[in-house]
């Protein structure tokens, strides 16, 4: 397993045989807002068993939920049915790319999960540093088609493909520029499939930052002149401000690593030799397994400080392969001399050790003011553009889009939860547990994500 | 991930000299540094390869970098293609029992460099392994032993090498079969002239069929790669290299361990 991401994909959409129940769909059908139906509401995602349908989400804390996720027994039932396909998209035809990204030649890799009737498409957004196939993503994809919908999945601005192939700028984290980048995306993949599916209506979600993302979407689509015109949009564990979770992140990675990157390495011998000792001589770790990260946290038993370093671990990695790409592309010479050539066989071994050690709050100072500011626009501008608050009278009177989080998610600031709830009013359904993204394949979430769009 | 190394991809080793091309230009010398240089973050006396916390004695990387790329090229173009047209000519117990055949004869790998390791608690469930899944699972085309509490192990040459004390050696990524090293490299050539050596037992008649040239020149390195999960440049990393040299690496050191 070497998944390097394993961290920010917790919870693997797992599936068991389909499991056709009646509907139970109790009162999360209201939660559709108006009551319209496109889609067909799929029977009961709840676990055949009487006791797992009972258990609420077993973890009380935020660390361990953020990073074990749901345990297999309390994940969402979803019928069997096809694998997302994936196609790519070229964006910038004739766009220079440099050798050492030769496997982005084909474009913007995107999925597509369709129905064989006229029904809504929902457009998925990915989190940080995550593409279509991302778990988390294809557990949403599986959610929505079997509710009824064409689905469409597409990388996070913040994924080194979609900087290299779809990004006019190369770089992610603007607002309004990244939601530019996206409509476009959005759009060519509208024009092509066109003629061969019938959409009813088109919707949005996203989780992490690709909620974030697809708010910023909504409100600039809707800005245009021929909108695509998003009926019901979700924004699934959105942090509020993206400057502010980043340093909320950046606390994490130093909760168990007082001396920052440079203790890396002695944490991470640290991890592999009790790994090693946890495996034990004779009882090899199956990791086909189902709950692979809950075993290894029973055996490991590690402590909030490790679980939040492993958390801004991943967000770190995603970061610094942000931060690499963009400046690459970008010819910055920020990491990466400009005089030199990117090509796969340069050793990266010092850009590497360079760029662990930024944060994305250094990306933002060094690169990305440098890009953004001028023309009137201050730093502390750029951090307001960066909040859902820069558009939050305009989300407040969008009777079309919802939130669902958890109270205890480790990227919102304190405070932040209070600001999610003022702007979505009674369109916010916040859960009391779950972390980050950890309660997503949890089946009572899954049911009301489902719902929100096919009630 | 699993390592891509094991004894299942005999065939692909004819490929071997496909390394000699893999030579890239050196890069110019003498750039100008980038506004952010490693020599801002390294402490006193700190040098460039300790900053890296994941840096693994890679002398070769350049030629290892090439063949990397060759093999994701050759994943995508070749391998990858044909473990999907498997995939969809056979049905799933079809492929779990051509699976458990092959595993089932690398058990004998994993028995005798239990023994050659001393560790007995590995050694006799690998045999009790071997016997009952060959015989009431019908030439191993069934895995009855791990429904009796008897999971499968995994030991190689490499791992008998490091378990004696041998280090890695510099790192290397070898074509088709992946990323590896010189003792565990060598530890391959070993574990698979042993079996070359066993399968030159088997009566003449079997060898000389055209069923065992398909078996073991056909579907033994197929299987193997349709039992690894991993796909090149999934992690969306640019530095998927370094990180899959370094997971690799630790995986091998833990598995020595155990």
């Amino acid at each position: 397993m070497t998944r390097p991401s394993v961290a920010l994909d917790p919870s693997d959409g797992c599936h068991g045989p389909s499991r056709r129940q009646l509907l139970g769909m109790t009162g999360l059908l209201a939660l559709g807002g108006c009551a319209t139906s496109a889609g067909h509401a799929p029977a009961s995602l709840a676990p055949a068993d009487a006791a797992a349908r009972a258990a609420p989400f077993p973890f009380t804390n935020p660390w361990v939920a953020t990073v074990v996720g749901t345990p297999a027994e309390l994940r969402a039932v979803l019928p069997d049915g096809p694998a997302p396909r994936r196609a790519t998209l070229e964006q910038f035809p004739g766009r220079a790319i440099p050798e050492g990204f030769w496997y982005y030649d084909g474009g913007l890799t995107y999925s597509t999960l369709l129905q064989e009737r006229p029904a809504p498409l929902v457009f998925v957004i990915a989190g940080t540093g995550a593409d279509d196939r991302s778990r988390l993503m294809i557990l949403l994809a599986r959610t929505l088609h079997a509710g009824g919908a064409h689905v469409v999945l597409i990388p996070s601005p913040s994924h080194a493909n979609f900087i290299v192939t779809a990004s006019s700028t190369f770089m992610p984290g603007n607002s309004e520029q990244d939601a530019a980048d996206l409509l476009k995306v959005m759009d060519a993949i509208r024009h092509r499939l066109a003629g061969r599916i019938q959409v009813t209506r088109y919707d949005l979600t996203g989780y992490s930052l690709g909620a974030w993302h697809a708010a910023f979407v909504a409100r600039a689509d809707a800005a245009r002149a021929e909108p695509i015109g998003f009926d019901r949009v979700l924004l699934i564990n959105p942090p509020l401000n993206l400057y502010h979770s980043i340093q909320q992140i950046d606390a994490m990675l130093y909760k168990g690593l007082p001396q920052g990157i440079d203790g890396l390495d002695h944490f991470l011998s640290r991890v592999t030799a009790r790994l090693a000792y946890a495996m034990g001589p004779t009882d090899p770790l199956d990791f086909s397994g189902q709950d692979v990260l809950l075993d290894l946290y029973r055996r490991l038993q590690p402590s909030d400080e490790s679980l939040a370093t492993t958390v801004g671990l991943a967000f770190r990695l995603s970061t610094t392969n942000l931060i690499f790409t963009s400046d690459v592309m970008s010819r910055s010479d920020y990491v990466f001399p400009r005089g030199q050539e990117f090509r796969s066989t340069t050793p990266l071994g010092d850009y590497l050790a360079v760029t662990l050690r930024l944060s994305f709050v250094d990306y933002f100072d060094d690169l990305f003011i440098e890009r953004y500011a001028g023309g009137g626009l201050t730093r502390q501008d750029l951090i307001d553009r960066s909040d859902l608050r820069w558009i939050g009278g305009w989300l407040a009177g969008q009777k079309q889009i919802g939130l669902i989080t958890n109270a205890d998610d480790v990227i919102l600031a304190p405070g932040d939860l209070d600001e999610l709830r003022e702007i979505f009013g009674e369109r916010a359904w916040v859960h009391a547990y779950g972390g980050h993204m950890g309660n997503l394949a949890f089946w009572p979430v899954v049911e009301q994500i489902s719902g929100y769009f096919t009630a | 991930m699993t390592s891509t190394i094991g004894p299942s991809t005999a065939a692909a080793l004819l490929l071997l000299p496909l390394a000699g091309c893999a030579t890239a230009p050196p890069e110019p010398q003498g750039l100008a540094p980038p506004r952010r240089p490693i020599t801002e973050f390294l402490r006193p006396g700190e040098t460039r390869e300790a900053a890296n916390p994941i840096a693994i004695y890679d002398p070769f990387e350049r030629t290892n970098r090439a063949i990397y790329k060759f093999n994701a090229q050759f994943d995508r173009y070749v391998y990858l293609p044909v473990v999907n047209a498997y995939t969809f000519v056979t049905p799933a117990p079809v492929r779990r029992s051509v699976s458990n055949f092959f595993n089932n004869l690398e058990e004998i790998t994993t028995f005798t460099n239990s023994v050659l390791q001393g560790k007995v608690e590995k050694a006799s469930p690998t045999l009790f392994r071997f016997i009952i899944n060959s015989t009431v699972g019908l030439f191993g085309l069934f895995d009855p032993a791990s429904h009796l509490n008897l999971p499968r192990q995994d030991e190689d040459f490499g791992q008998t090498l490091g378990y004696w004390g041998l280090g890695d050696g510099p790192y290397l990524v070898l074509p088709i079969l992946g990323p590896s090293n010189l003792r565990d490299a060598t530890g391959l050539g070993v574990d698979l002239g042993t079996d070359w050596v066993l399968l030159q037992q088997l009566p003449s008649d079997v060898r000389d069929d055209i069923f065992y040239d398909l078996l073991f020149w056909g579907l033994w390195p197929i299987d193997a790669r349709y039992q690894i999960d991993f796909r090149y440049h999934s992690t969306g990393s640019p530095f998927e290299y370094d990180l899959v040299r370094y997971f690799i690496t630790k995986s091998r050191e833990v598995k020595i361990r155990n």
